[in-house]
């Protein structure tokens, strides 16, 4: 195919007559076509993360006069800060409770939605419904069900005789912290159970035969071909949602606002604290920095295991 | 043809582009709290009928608004005229250059009329930057019904009567319990110890230092957590609730006594909302005999005030004159019970004085309103000083151990921005 979307009039006088048009366009002819991505992606994501970076370099806080170079002065006060030690423990918590308690029971909820049965298909839906409301609607709604006097959680589990008395899910921080983490897995659930059922369905059912000729128990099958079976999409897995975890940020500021005695407070809303109510873009920023830095991070090790993985596979 | 059809065109375009901008009404955005809607919407139409301009409002969250102005005046983009400022958020919009001080457009005959409480508030370094913040303060509000079923016949006028007229009423089974804090690690957490503190006569200051630590800020924080877990007459759940969804109880009729600003009495006298419209009654915040103060509050006043990046002054200036009027304050009195008024007329009204008896209980209460610290890095102070005094109320630190911690890290952020000064 011949292609010339930059070829000039032939002119003597001109240096650029010289070069041969059709070669370099088609050399350049793919990033034409990739241009307009790669600058909406500059844009919206390069751009904000350098000049975020160029804002954690300075003393640039609301409240006092003037912005001064402050070389790595934020992150040095950060890093000297107990609260942030503590919020990144806070946030590693999450990630790690919350991705191991959801991946079991998306593995559990998956292998009971391989099988046949009457009303699978509605099952399927309904497991999947949770996922598609927004964060901070599923926040809020959580609040109401864990509201200490008027709530349903207490209400039910009164009327079942599990609870004497009310309990106070948000009053207590590390209980609170384990609320957070049911609410979530309520609402991601959906989220592994579809990419568990995916997987599951494509492993071909020969294999299961003759494991079942050889005398392999429905264990064994689930151990030695599942389980290896499943392993790009737990890798898959972990790649995105620990992204999301080390981001978690609105479920938060809608049940617990960081409290209670910041037992909640993870590195996502100390980022939000310090910039938006502190009005410390400065440290604000590097917060930012260091969370961006942390998910690159986990993501250059997961998609190291992942290739890897996939080579052996393939 | 062809040439003279394309002239054509252009011709048309100009004129259509220049009649637009002529007809183009000029638009005023305002940003109210939720609650403050209605009153918002009465204030545009009687804007629209006076002046050629249109009034747009953006309704937020009461405790958003500190975030939204915040990255709308940061940006200086988001093209917001005139936003509601809490008196203790003024120090800060002022130091970031958010807000216009309103000071030459208030007329000699209003500036008179405002109460000296509310001018207090809505100035910051001699320069007033917002009108129309009442003297707005915490109350006690109180459940006539279940007072009188328990035998009494006055609201109690110390904290050692509160806490003996809950027990009693706990006793009777009347209500599970007395009272109901709004103490989740917000900052209706902070402006009740601000009460307390002021009870047990402590301060945030001794000469030019700030100490959060003193003998009477433990006793204070002591006394706090004392009414949940010494003497049980507040409800457990109250670390967790805030200061809105504190009311429910009240408002349903589950307790008797309630701490709440000018906006709980909108919603205790609005029968969608309330079980206690004709039960609700308002007093002084009760004193404490131990020390001999008669009663403390928290005042917690919101203007109207004019972002410095406002294209239209004049005319958001307009917006905040009528809103601010003495005929709206008094209307949105008489239409809901609304008491977030500033000026001395609208007190002294006659007829609204007749109609509202609260209104002597109220100004009454600006006489023992404590403010809380009015310094820019008041965000900083408060999120400090509440995860430490929650602390000590989830039973995590003891008071003594909780506010020397708190002293140490406002000692820090004291030399980080005093020395700015």
């Amino acid at each position: 195919m011949k292609v010339s979307i930059f070829k000039p009039r032939t002119d003597s006088r001109r240096w650029y007559t010289a070069l041969d048009w059709d070669k370099v366009n088609g050399k350049l002819f793919p990033y034409y076509l990739l241009a307009p991505s790669l600058i909406i992606i500059f844009g919206l994501t390069i751009y904000p993360i350098f000049y975020s970076f160029g804002v954690s370099l300075l003393n640039y806080n609301l409240l006092i006069p003037g912005k001064s170079f402050a070389g790595l002065g934020n992150y040095m006060r950060l890093f000297m800060d107990s609260e942030f030690w503590a919020s990144l423990g806070r946030t590693l918590y999450f990630a790690m409770v919350s991705i191991a308690v959801q991946i079991t029971l998306g593995m559990i909820v998956a292998l009971v939605l391989d099988q046949r049965f009457v009303g699978r298909g509605w099952t399927r839906a309904i497991v999947l419904l949770p996922w598609g409301v927004p964060t901070i609607v599923n926040g809020i709604l959580w609040k109401w069900i864990y509201q200490p006097n008027y709530g349903a959680l207490n209400g039910l589990l009164y009327q079942l005789g599990f609870i004497k008395q009310y309990m106070q899910w948000l009053s207590d921080p590390w209980l609170a912290m384990h609320m957070i983490i049911i609410a979530d897995t309520w609402k991601v659930l959906g989220f592994y159970v579809v990419l568990f059922l995916a997987s599951l369905q494509s492993i071909p059912s020969d294999i299961y035969e003759s494991a079942r000729v050889d005398g392999a128990s429905p264990i064994r099958q689930f151990i030695h071909i599942t389980l290896p079976m499943l392993r790009p999409t737990f890798l898959l897995i972990l790649v995105m949602r620990t992204l999301e975890t080390f981001r978690v940020f609105d479920i938060i500021y809608a049940l617990t606002q960081g409290g209670p005695a910041n037992g909640t407070k993870v590195i996502g809303y100390m980022a939000y604290e310090e910039t938006f109510r502190f009005l410390d873009f400065g440290r604000g920023a590097a917060v930012s920095i260091v969370i961006t830095l942390l998910v690159a991070a986990f993501s250059l090790l997961y998609i190291r295991m992942f290739f890897d993985r996939d080579v052996q596979f393939s | 043809m062809k040439r003279n059809l394309s002239i054509l065109i252009m011709v048309l375009l100009v004129l259509a582009t220049v009649a637009g901008s002529t007809i183009a009404k000029e638009t005023i955005v305002v940003v109210t709290p939720s609650n403050g809607a209605p009153g918002a919407e009465r204030v545009k139409r009687i804007f629209e009928s006076k002046f050629d301009a249109t009034i747009e409002i953006v309704t937020q969250a009461y405790n958003l608004t500190h975030e939204k102005i915040v990255t709308a005046a940061a940006s200086g983009s988001a093209g917001y005229d005139v936003i509601p400022a809490d008196t203790v958020y003024i120090p800060s919009y002022v130091e970031a250059g958010f807000l216009t001080p309103l000071d030459s457009y208030i007329p000699k005959d209003y500036l008179n009329d405002i109460t000296a409480g509310s001018l207090k508030e809505m100035t910051y370094k001699g320069k007033i930057y917002a009108l129309g913040g009442g003297t707005a303060n915490k109350y006690l509000f109180y459940n006539t019904q279940i007072l009188r079923k328990a035998g009494f016949n006055a609201p109690p006028k110390t904290w050692e009567e509160l806490i003996n007229m809950s027990q009693v009423i706990q006793r009777k089974g009347l209500a599970k319990y007395g009272i109901a804090w709004g103490w989740s690690q917000g900052e209706g957490l902070m402006c009740d110890y601000n009460i307390f503190l002021r009870l047990f006569k402590g301060d945030y200051k001794l000469g030019d230092k700030w100490v959060v630590n003193t003998k009477e800020a433990v006793e204070a924080l002591q006394f706090m957590a004392d009414t949940i877990y010494k003497y049980k007459i507040a409800d457990p759940a109250s670390t967790s609730l805030d200061d809105r969804e504190v009311l429910n109880s009240f408002l349903k009729g589950d307790i008797p006594f309630v701490l709440g600003w000018p906006f709980g009495w909108v919603w205790a006298k609005d029968p969608t909302k309330s079980r206690v419209v004709d039960s609700v009654e308002i007093a002084l915040v009760p004193g404490l005999k131990k020390t001999g103060v008669v009663s403390a509050s928290t005042s917690g006043a919101s203007g109207l005030a004019i972002l410095s990046s406002s294209k239209n002054k004049a005319l958001a200036w307009e917006y905040i004159r009528i809103a601010t009027s003495p005929e709206v304050q008094k209307y949105n009195m008489q239409l809901e019970h609304n008491q977030n008024i500033s000026l001395k007329s609208v007190y002294d009204d006659p007829e609204l004085l007749a109609k509202f008896p609260e209104l002597k209980v109220m100004r009454k209460q600006t006489e023992y309103s404590f403010p809380r610290p009015r310094v820019a890095w008041y965000p900083q102070f408060s999120e400090t000083l509440r995860v430490e005094i929650h602390k000590a109320l989830t039973g995590i630190a003891k008071p003594k151990q909780a506010l020397d911690e708190a002293q140490k890290k406002i000692d820090v952020l004291a030399r980080q921005f005093d020395r700015h000064r």
